[in-house]
């Protein structure tokens, strides 16, 4: 699997939706109640990433959710560490509720291309975790970053289809068909946000504000499946021109490496994203884990750890692309609510915002 | 006077009868004035005068020149004057019949069974088919009925089928030219003509005296519109050994509603119990619980690996040219291998002997067009037939430019020549070809294509020892396209085989038929070819080695009559099967269960890499409790040594067929069915209850997000288990009258037990449905027009939903979801309505027309085809249902005859 679309049964699944609509509406909302009891699994994600001059391990912990209001309950853990296999422990520190981190530098622990990580945990309630050894593979050098308009047919409220515009974010890189495992591409985007805060008293300000984009999309490449050592305008993501753009939005793309077990589970994510539930759709299955409970070999536990190198490549939207644009705030109408509250958040207090900040990003070029 | 008169002149002898109330005598007195210039016109007159009846069958050519005038005279009387010079003479019947024949046969002292035959003849109100006339029964009573028995499709003649006479112990067996003798007592009688292969045949046949008696026999079932004598519904529900045959007439199944006006030969039987599908436009059929793949599809002596055009919306077979049509759900006979679960076998006509005839049809989608006739009259014919569609105004008439810029094409062509060189050898070349062009706005295709030809050659060694022998050559390839992007590349798989195949039927006694043969088939499967579609593509070429394989076989199958009440068919199939080198085969660390992470190695090897060896029998047997009533039981083993690799519910085109080898074994099963089967008056309905099991003793399934599309070492992707379905099926059948149809309902496991899935715990398959009714309803208010009413209603089929989810750091939302299977989709419902409005009442007329007006899904339900599962606000998920038909379809066909 190449990790592109490859002969989506996607495709298929698409014309069966044009023709049906063409007709009539074929897909409907229809109520079905769901079994599952789920509220004891956990799903834990982390991942080491190698960086140049130090290296950083990040976890989550959380329940799995399992549409009730009590699988929200987050979990406490008593301890979590990061696991070399020459046996060298280091214990992760907290940064929120659920969120746990640690920057290795070469003293503490060697990060390097061929070995491999693990991490341990211990929840409050003594439930203890391991994770499969992780061999970390070098990344590549990602290439360049492309930007294109591209019409797209949408469904209107109206069950009617219309051509609508959108820009897309192609990838260009150099790629060694030996590496082994594959590339995951996330995609970020930074934008720039001049608020105007309804309360006079209160000074304007500029943000920069970082959100993954496209998170319902997988990206990866398995470089052992390419002809030829190249891949050419890699679509990443199509979106739709917004507020966003107003002042300058960059597209961060980190390009990470995977071993292969990591890339299999990837891989695995890719599928169940592109399920459109049509009779040629891959049928869906449990997603592969490489954690463990270590007491209990039937306690189910979710989510992946793996070690990656990831190397950053950044392009701005030009005005050539999005037109000449206004400031988004302040709005037209931003008179406050009744209770006082904002109604447009963004522009009353822009740093509100998740992953926030008043720092100019050192890339970041007017 | 004419003989076509004949049954005028019966059916008026009973009206005046009736009207009369038999007051009538042949003393009366009458006055009347003859002005006829021959006997027969002078009889004519007479017979209208005295309100009498007169049979007669007096030569038209003989002129009279007799006493023209009588006055009050005993009509008796009158006719000793009106014959006094003539080789006739008369003697009356009772009080109200006077029948007038040769001198000679008067001067006679007739029996008793001769003035049965006359009392018969008189009070007989039905209209059988008359042999002879009355006139020249010989005094003893009895009559020779004699005649030929032929093939209605083709003329042939059909040897050794047995003749009988119901109720007496007569009965003959037609001759290698087929034909026949019978003697019998004159008067009305049911004959029936059996032989294997065709349709019983029964018929009332009133026998006046010696005379012919020609047979068509006819290979499909009994089209009850079409039979010109009155012929009684067969009984072959009870009297057939074999548990678990599903047959409908093609004239049944063209009246049938149909989805944009094709006639669907393989659709046609979802409608019967035990055979469904998971979904419209969905590929092939389930039976009996069994996998798409499982069912042996067979045109002639041909498999087909895909009788499906346009991705599986319509089938590959041409109606016009089909003869007959059987499914083999329960008990396989011996003669049939190489599949699981059933057998649907095709049979295709042979053109016609006598005339040429050129049939079409004209639909919203497609159009067809047949052609027969003889090349050496009764020596050499010829029958060909091409289909084509044309989608592309409908794609090309929607607003959507995507539409406007994909193309769906199909055509399918077959010929077939049929050459009789001798009474006693016939050959028939067969050659078919079809195709399918799929595309979507420039982005992907399918393109996928069958071809085979084959010859078979019969010879009737003797009167009770045929033979068959045949050689097949096919061909099926697949393209996956998708031509856009870096990624444009192609995926093409293959299969081919030649089949031979030898068939002896030895008919040593009418209790005893048996089938002895051999088989041989060798695969050659390309699983896979990946190729980019031109230099831009970044994608590598991946080419997987052909796999080999042969298959051989030998059985022998009996059908035996133990006594009138018990009747058994069975046999026994011994197939030996190789799966051939040259071929890299994968070494495994643990060969019980591959896995990528536990290759060792590999090795090119040679010759017969793996063998298997499987003994099948195959019984069925009948217990008549009553003449309209019968018990049978039936067991059978059955293997599978090609399957096609699919996860998902329905296969597509490309997906390819794998060969049984070391690691991936061949599938096995038991199979059990015990039926009860009861017609009610006289066979008009026809009613039936069956129980069946499988137990499927080897059966794979697929790992989660198994990687199937060129992948060298599939058996890695694999996991072994085993299945088993069970069930109940009630089928109710009108037969005839003005209203027919039926009623079948199937209650329905199907389920597997997989390592590695579930927990190892039984989950049902993807088309266990466990309720299937349908109920088909006729009107044929006369011969003409037909109305009928197709209502189908299941439940939902199994469906994975997610249970939960989770986030992952990128944001992405990670459904987690239940045991396979653990849920159903909500049931299906349809309604369908025909009318067809069949050829005109003029038989000898040279064009005839007949349409179908269908409105498929008349009540325009959006029946999910499945259901997945979107994210919703606050982390929660919406089930959507997929619907393939959203509105109600309505079409009609134009088609057409040209004799």
């Amino acid at each position: 699997m190449i990790g592109m679309n490859i002969f989506s049964n996607k495709h298929i699944a698409a014309l069966l939706v044009v023709i049906c609509l063409s007709w009539s509406s074929c897909i409907e909302e229809i109520d079905l109640t769901v079994p599952g009891d789920l509220t004891d699994s956990l799903a834990i994600q982390g991942r080491i990433e190698k960086g140049e001059t130090s290296s950083k391990v990040t976890l989550s912990v959380s329940n799995v959710f399992d549409f009730t209001s009590e699988s929200r309950n987050s979990i406490a853990i008593r301890e979590a560490f990061v696991v070399d296999e020459s046996g060298t422990r280091l214990e992760l520190e907290r940064t929120d509720v659920t969120s746990y981190e640690r920057v290795i530098t070469d003293d503490e622990m060697i990060v390097d291309y061929g070995r491999s990580y693990k991490i341990e945990l211990t929840t409050l309630d003594n439930r203890s975790y391991e994770s499969q050894f992780d061999r970390l593979v070098p990344a590549q050098v990602p290439g360049s970053l492309e930007l294109e308009k591209v019409n797209v047919l949408v469904v209107d409220n109206l069950d009617n289809f219309v051509e609508e515009e959108r820009i897309q974010l192609n990838i260009s890189s150099d790629v060694d068909p030996d590496t082994e495992g594959g590339l995951l591409w996330e995609v970020e985007q930074t934008f720039k946000m001049t608020d105007s805060p309804t309360n006079p008293r209160i000074d304007m300000k500029t943000c920069y504000i970082t959100e993954p984009v496209n998170a319902d999309k997988v990206n990866i490449l398995e470089p052992s499946q390419l002809a030829v050592g190249r891949v050419e305008n890699y679509p990443l993501l199509t979106a739709e021109v917004n507020f966003k753009y107003n002042q300058g939005l960059y597209f961060n793309v980190s390009q990470y490496s995977l071993s292969p077990e990591a890339y299999e589970y990837f891989r695995q994510l890719k599928i169940l994203t592109e399920r459109t539930g049509n009779m040629f759709d891959d049928p869906v299955g449990e997603v592969v884990s490489n954690f463990y409970n270590v007491n209990d070999p039937s306690d189910r536990v979710y989510g992946y750890f793996f070690a990656t190198e990831g190397e950053v490549i950044r392009l701005k939207v030009p005005v050539s692309i999005t037109g000449e644009l206004t400031d988004y705030c302040p709005p037209p109408v931003n008179n406050p609510r009744p209770d006082g509250s904002c109604p447009y958040g963004i522009c009353c207090d822009c740093l509100a915002e998740p992953e926030s900040t008043l720092i100019i990003p050192e890339y970041w070029e007017e | 006077m004419n003989k076509r008169l004949l049954p005028f002149y019966l059916a008026l002898l009973s009206l005046l009868i009736v009207a009369e109330g038999r007051t009538q005598s042949t003393d009366n007195a009458l006055t009347v004035r003859l002005q006829g210039t021959t006997l027969d016109a002078v009889l004519d007159e007479l017979n209208t005068a005295t309100q009498l009846t007169l049979y007669q069958n007096v030569k038209s050519d003989l002129n009279y020149s007799g006493q023209r005038d009588f006055q009050q005279m005993p009509i008796s009387d009158i006719l000793d004057q009106v014959l006094e010079n003539t080789f006739y003479s008369h003697i009356s019947y009772r009080d109200y019949g006077i029948v007038i024949v040769d001198r000679t046969v008067i001067d006679q002292e007739f029996s008793a069974a001769y003035y049965e035959a006359l009392g018969e003849q008189v009070d007989n109100g039905e209209a059988a088919q008359v042999i002879g006339d009355i006139s020249r029964l010989s005094p003893s009573g009895s009559a020779i009925i004699s005649g030929i028995i032929t093939d209605v499709q083709t003329g042939e003649p059909v040897i050794g089928a047995t003749i009988s006479v119901e109720g007496m112990d007569l009965g003959a067996v037609s001759e290698v030219d087929g034909s026949y003798e019978l003697s019998v007592t004159a008067g009305t009688h049911e004959i029936q003509v059996d032989f294997i292969g065709y349709a019983d045949y029964r018929a009332l046949i009133d026998v006046k005296s010696d005379g012919q008696y020609n047979i068509a026999l006819d290979k499909g079932a009994l089209e009850l519109d079409e039979v010109t004598i009155r012929a009684r519904a067969a009984d072959q529900s009870v009297e057939s050994a074999q548990i678990g045959v599903q047959t409908i007439s093609m004239n049944t199944i063209k009246k049938l509603p149909t989805f944009m006006g094709e006639v669907d030969v393989v659709k046609s039987f979802l409608l019967q119990p035990g055979v469904t599908t998971i979904g419209e436009g969905a590929s092939g059929f389930n039976v009996r619980g069994g996998n798409v793949d499982q069912n042996l599809i067979m045109q002639d002596e041909t498999f087909i690996f895909n009788s499906s055009h346009s991705l599986g919306f319509f089938s590959t077979f041409n109606s016009d040219l089909i003869d007959k049509v059987d499914l083999y759900k329960a008990n396989i006979p011996a003669q049939y291998g190489g599949r699981l679960v059933s057998v649907m076998d095709v049979e295709m006509k042979d053109g016609n002997f006598e005339a040429f005839k050129i049939k079409g049809g004209i639909g919203p989608i497609s159009s067809k067009l047949s052609l027969e006739g003889p090349i050496i009259k009764d020596k050499v014919s010829f029958i060909g037939g091409f289909r084509s569609s044309y989608t592309d105004w409908l794609l090309n008439s929607l607003s959507e430019p995507e539409l406007q810029k994909s193309s769906s094409f199909f055509y399918d062509g077959n010929f077939r020549m049929t050459i009789k060189p001798s009474p006693n050898h016939s050959i028939a070349l067969s050659a078919y070809k079809s195709q399918d062009d799929f595309e979507y706005n420039e982005e992907f295709g399918f393109d996928y294509s069958t071809q085979f030809g084959e010859l078979s050659y019969g010879w009737i060694i003797s009167d009770n020892l045929f033979s068959k022998f045949s050689a097949v050559k096919s061909q099926y390839d697949s393209r996956q396209s998708d031509l856009d992007g870096i990624d444009a590349s192609t995926v093409d798989t293959q299969i081919d085989y030649v089949k031979l195949k030898e068939n002896i039927k030895y008919i040593p006694s009418e209790e005893l038929e048996l089938n002895v043969g051999v088989s041989t088939i060798q695969y050659d499967v390309n699983p896979g070819e990946r190729n980019p579609l031109d230099d831009e593509s970044v994608i590598t070429t991946k080419l997987l080695e052909n796999e080999k394989g042969r298959e051989t076989a030998a059985y022998v199958n009996a059908q035996l009559g133990l006594s009138e009440a018990i009747e058994i068919d069975g046999g026994i199939r011994a197939t030996y099967y190789q799966y051939l080198g040259p071929k890299t085969e994968y070494q495994y660390s643990d060969e019980s269960r591959p896995t990528t992470a536990g290759i060792i190695g590999t090795e090119l090897k040679d010759g017969t890499i793996q063998s298997y060896s499987v003994i099948e029998p195959r019984v069925s047997a009948r217990l008549k409790v009553t003449d309209e009533a019968s018990i049978k039981a039936g067991y059978s083993r059955t293997s599978q040594f090609i399957s096609q690799i699919f996860n998902a519910d329905s296969p597509t085109p490309t997906s390819q067929w794998q060969l049984s080898n070391r690691y991936i074994k061949p599938l096995r099963s038991h199979n059990v069915s015990i039926g009860y089967f009861k017609n009610f008056k006289d066979n008009e309905w026809e009613t039936s209850f069956e129980l069946y099991g499988r137990q499927i003793d080897q059966l794979f399934d697929y790992q989660d997000f198994a990687d199937l599309i060129v992948n060298e070492h599939i058996e890695t992707e694999l996991l072994d288990g085993e299945g088993r379905a069970y069930g109940a099926e009630l089928s109710i059948r009108k037969k005839a009258g003005k209203v027919n149809g039926w009623l079948s309902y199937t209650y329905a496991k199907s389920e597997r037990q997989i390592v590695g899935i579930n927990d190892g715990e039984w989950y049902p398959s993807n088309f266990d449905k466990t309720h299937d009714v349908s109920l088909i309803f006729n009107y044929n208010p006369n011969q003409r027009n037909t109305l009928t009413a197709n209502i189908n209603y299941s439940t939902g089929r199994p469906t994975t939903p997610p249970v939960g989810n989770y986030r992952t750091s990128g944001g992405l939302i990670v459904p987690i979801f239940s045991d396979r299977n653990a849920l159903r989709i909500p049931d299906y419902f349809r309604v369908d309505l025909s009318y067809t409005l069949g050829k005109g009442y003029k038989v000898d007329q040279k064009f005839q027309t007949s349409w179908v007006i269908s409105l498929y899904n008349v009540l325009g339900r959006k029946n999910p085809y499945s259901v997945f599962f979107t994210q919703a606000p606050f982390n929660l998920v919406q089930a959507n249902k997929f619907s393939v038909l959203g509105s109600v379809f309505p079409s009609i066909t134009l088609n057409f005859e040209l004799l």
